[in-house]
């Protein structure tokens, strides 16, 4: 599909070596269109975006707030947030900077990475990032989260 | 085809006719001519080529503006006072001030484009920070993930810091890295140790200038590191002291306690340092020797992970506040506090400090960012 010159200039600053050493796209011949792909399995899931970046931020401001320590939201997930020196601008060139650090968040067999900035993209954008990226967040695994923590107790 | 050739051959011609007049056009409107730099009220005044970004403009002229990202625009560190000239604020500089920066004529320098003359202020200090092409003396491994360089500055030269004060390192290209960047790190070092800098820093997955760090730096190698930056500093009094530090937030509390040790201090201090695990924990000997040679300091290491039942781990657990409520007490009241680490340590300690009585004028941090 035939890019504008801001789809190029997003996708020039998501290349590796640019702001992040291996970049955003990983390895997927998608490219940015994996986005459209994306928004179709939510989509189908029933769950928004928002819903996720939503749930996210929460998980990883009480995961921060515990210094380390790692805890259960619920019973089968743990959340845990190392924090790391330094910011990172949103490829988008959306304004703000993005503090750098990892939440792993494990419910059942799956392993989710999650950063400050991939919950903005995911929230703001509707990016989880290229298939094979450091960072990537396959849409169902995330939808598959939310339900997990549609009580209202954990929050 | 012959039409389709001609065609080519035509868009192709009117493209570099338009491309040529475009450079002629940058050349011959664009041509700013020589334009004044006057800094703090006449203190200097600098005669520039015009065209540039302020933040290199002035880098140019060994006057170096803290900034994280290098002029790229996306750290918003390189802030000062522009009270004349600069043109409007740019929609790229917004997010990164406020409403009362914005009325105070704070502007982002590697956004300002220089093209008439210009006033700016910016504080005292910042003349002192110069630069240098630095050697690799020495990579010391602390643990897996965390090392600590040592970057010895040209012969006679000299760098005059205050413990607990950050330098920055240009990185080179290398691998996909197309450009080099700036990153700010806190000095680990003796300030008393003028003729190197040392840096403790721990791998940030995908990080650009941690992996040229980690994986491609060799003794010997040089790079550019300017400074001393930051109000980040070892106060002049003889409360006590309560140090609160995770992983590479070790660095400026390092230096701090080497300065204290030079002084003979007798300072009371405690150093609680917050660790995942017994894995993520270095620089044991050496706080042990802080002990030896500091008579009113301890360290106090804590694990915020249960240990496995078979390690044999005689210190604390849990985290940093209740630590310090168990070991301080009441005495934080009249105590001051210097913390280094991410948010979450920095926000939950100052939280806490405040709850047990410690004023904020005494709460010294420098927070991961």
């Amino acid at each position: 599909m035939k890019q504008t010159p801001r789809e190029r200039r997003i996708e020039m600053r998501m290349e590796e070596g640019t702001l992040a050493r291996d970049g955003f796209l990983g390895d997927d011949p998608l490219r940015l269109d994996r986005m459209d792909v994306d928004a179709r399995v939510l989509a189908d899931a029933g769950i928004s975006r928002e819903e996720i970046g939503e749930v996210l931020q929460g998980l990883w401001q009480r995961a921060r707030a515990l210094m380390g320590e790692a805890y259960e939201p619920v019973p089968g997930v743990t959340v845990e947030v190392g924090e790391a020196r330094g910011r990172i601008p949103c490829p988008f060139g959306h304004p703000g900077i993005y503090a750098k650090g990892v939440m792993t968040i494990e419910h059942g067999d799956r392993v989710l990475r999650v950063s400050p900035l991939s919950i903005h993209m995911i929230r703001s954008h509707g990016f989880f990032g290229g298939r094979g990226s450091m960072f990537r967040i396959e849409p169902d695994a995330a939808a598959d989260l939310v339900r997990r923590l549609a009580a209202p107790a954990w929050q | 085809m012959t039409s389709v050739l001609v065609a080519v051959g035509a868009v192709t011609a009117i493209g570099a006719v338009l491309a040529a007049l475009l450079e002629m056009a940058g050349k011959l409107f664009a041509d700013y001519g020589d334009v004044t730099v006057d800094v703090n009220a006449g203190s200097r005044t600098l005669t520039v080529e015009g065209g540039g970004h302020l933040l290199g403009t002035l880098r140019e002229q060994g006057i170096f503006i803290p900034s994280a990202c290098g002029g790229r625009g996306s750290c918003g560190a390189c802030k000062l006072k522009v009270t004349e000239g600069g043109g409007p604020v740019l929609p790229t500089e917004t997010p990164y001030l406020s409403a009362t920066e914005r009325a105070d004529g704070v502007r982002i320098s590697c956004q300002v484009k220089v093209r008439s003359d210009v006033a700016i202020w910016i504080p005292e200090e910042i003349f002192a920070i110069r630069s240098w092409k630095a050697t690799l003396a020495a990579i010391r491994i602390l643990r897996p993930g965390m090392v600590e360089l040592r970057w010895e500055l040209p012969a006679g030269e000299r760098i005059r810091f205050k413990a607990g004060q950050y330098a920055q390192l240009k990185t080179a290209r290398y691998g996909k890295v197309k450009e080099e960047v700036f990153r700010s790190y806190s000095i680990s070092s003796s300030p008393r140790d003028e003729r190197a800098v040392e840096f403790i820093i721990e791998r940030v997955e995908g990080g650009i200038c941690s992996t040229w760090v980690c994986d491609h730096l060799q003794v010997g190698d040089t790079a550019e590191i300017s400074g001393p930056y930051g109000d980040f500093v070892l106060s002049d009094t003889d409360r006590e002291m309560i140090m609160i530090a995770a992983a590479s937030g070790m660095s400026p509390i390092k230096s701090i306690l080497h300065a204290l040790e030079e002084q003979g201090s007798t300072r009371k201090a405690t150093f609680f340092f917050s660790a995942r695990n017994m894995g993520e924990l270095f620089h044991l000997d050496l706080m042990k020797r802080f002990e030896e040679t500091l008579p009113g300091f301890a360290f106090v290491p804590t694990l915020t992970r249960p240990p496995e039942p078979d390690a044999s781990w005689p210190g604390k657990t849990g985290r940093v506040p209740a630590l310090i409520a168990e070991m301080i007490g009441d005495r934080v009241k009249d105590a001051e506090a210097y913390l280094c680490g991410g948010a979450g340590l920095i926000d939950g300690c100052t939280a806490a400090l405040w709850a047990m009585g410690m004023p904020n004028e005494r709460i010294f941090y420098d927070k991961f960012e």
